[in-house]
């Protein structure tokens, strides 16, 4: 053999030998890229997962939100009324005994005021007694009374525990057994013993009506 | 001198060959190095989102401890107000004007007694209000609510009235509806106003 054929011999062996050397190399690195890229997709399908439940989590944090400025609107909105609630007076009314409309009666002045038809007439007086009532607590009703001369007339009444409603003339604290078809002031009237009232047929009870 | 010739001819494809493989290393490894860079980023924007997740997990939980927490204020006071608002005859409270309306809505009477009568029962404490003219009365319901003071209404019409002595009725209900009164008809001239609690 020649030294050409030698060394020719020797260069091809060490082209292929590089040549394979370089093949396995590059095929190395493309399976280490082919791995990476693949992990890469995978933590980019991964990051888009964890958006998506970052995105679902703040949407639950809005809506929670707004649900909790609904809540305090409502709140807000109740405390007010409930401050305006509690700052008002409450009324504590009770049906009296017979006994407590005579005490009340005896300690109410109302009936010693001067009746002025004008000023002061009937329904000025059943309205001062209702109130007087209420504002003790006792449960009265106004008597409106229409008498066959057109004219109304106006009472008070009370529920009482023990003998039921029982109406009084609001003027004089006379115990009134209201009828209808009856004289007012002759036959309803339950006067002290000696006194009375004239009979007139312009006072007779047409109807009546309890406003409590 | 053909030895010299082939020998420089296989350096050559050699030299060639080693340059091109070293190349195409450099090369691929850039991108490998690269990807590579890419990827820890991503990672790292994952960690950082995982991050917030969880931060705005807790924050999610805090808000739901807060909105439980003004729920039960306000069922505590919701019940509060139904306490104050409820009552009966023998229970009564001035009401808001939000509750006249609330009883005017439900209302079925036509009759101011009974109406009146509905209104204490539920607890809302009302008067009956008598207008006095010369031509006669008009009954009136009376509420002194808590936030628009006394207010005088139309039993039928529910008409808003604020009635004055002196003042001719008509002109005292709100909107007019029924036109101005004519001053020739003193008789609607208003002599005194009775509120009965």
């Amino acid at each position: 053999m020649n030294k050409s054929k030698i060394i020719t011999v020797i260069g091809v062996i060490i082209i292929v030998s590089l040549s394979m050397v370089s093949a396995s190399g590059f095929y190395t690195i493309s399976q280490s890229i082919s791995v990476v890229e693949q992990q890469k997709k995978n933590v980019e399908d991964y990051l888009n997962d964890v958006n998506n439940n970052l995105s679902v989590v703040n949407s639950q944090i809005s809506n929670v939100n707004n649900e909790i400025s609904q809540v305090v609107e409502n709140l807000e909105e109740n405390i007010s009324v409930l401050e305006m609630l509690e700052s008002g007076k409450r009324y504590e009314i009770h049906d009296p005994t017979y006994s407590d409309v005579i005490k009340f009666l005896n300690n109410d002045n109302t009936n010693e005021k001067p009746y002025d038809d004008e000023t002061f007439n009937c329904a000025d007086f059943a309205q001062e007694v209702n109130n007087n009532a209420e504002e003790q607590g006792i449960r009265c009703a106004y008597v409106g009374v229409n008498l066959s001369c057109g004219i109304p007339h106006a009472c008070v009444a009370f529920d009482t525990t023990d003998n039921g409603i029982v109406y009084y003339e609001p003027q004089s604290d006379e115990k009134v057994n209201l009828e209808i078809g009856k004289d007012y002031w002759a036959d309803c009237i339950v006067v002290s013993p000696g006194y009375y009232y004239e009979r007139d047929p312009d006072w007779i009870i047409e109807d009546f009506t309890l406003y409590w | 001198m053909k030895i010299v010739k082939v020998s420089i001819i296989l350096i050559v494809i050699i030299v060639l060959l080693a340059t091109v493989s070293a190349g195409g290393y450099y090369v691929l490894n850039q991108s490998y190095s690269e990807l590579k860079h890419e990827k820890q980023c991503l990672e790292n924007e994952v960690k950082i989102t995982m991050n917030q997740i969880n931060n705005s997990n807790v924050k999610l939980n805090q808000t739901e401890i807060e909105l439980e927490q003004h729920e039960i204020s306000l069922q505590e006071n919701t019940s509060k107000l139904q306490e104050l608002k409820s009552g009966d005859k023998y229970h009564l409270h001035d009401p808001l004007w939000s509750e006249v309306l609330e009883f005017l809505h439900y209302n079925e009477e036509t009759d101011i007694q009974k109406m009146i009568d509905d209104a204490k029962n539920q607890g809302l404490r009302c008067a009956y209000v008598e207008v006095i003219m010369e031509l006669g009365v008009f009954e009136l319901l009376g509420f002194n609510t808590l936030d628009y003071d006394m207010v005088y209404l139309e039993y039928d019409t529910y008409y808003l009235v604020y009635p004055e002595i002196g003042l001719y009725y008509f002109d005292c209900v709100e909107d007019l509806p029924y036109g101005h009164s004519i001053p020739e008809y003193n008789d609607m001239m208003i002599t005194k106003i009775l509120v009965m609690w």
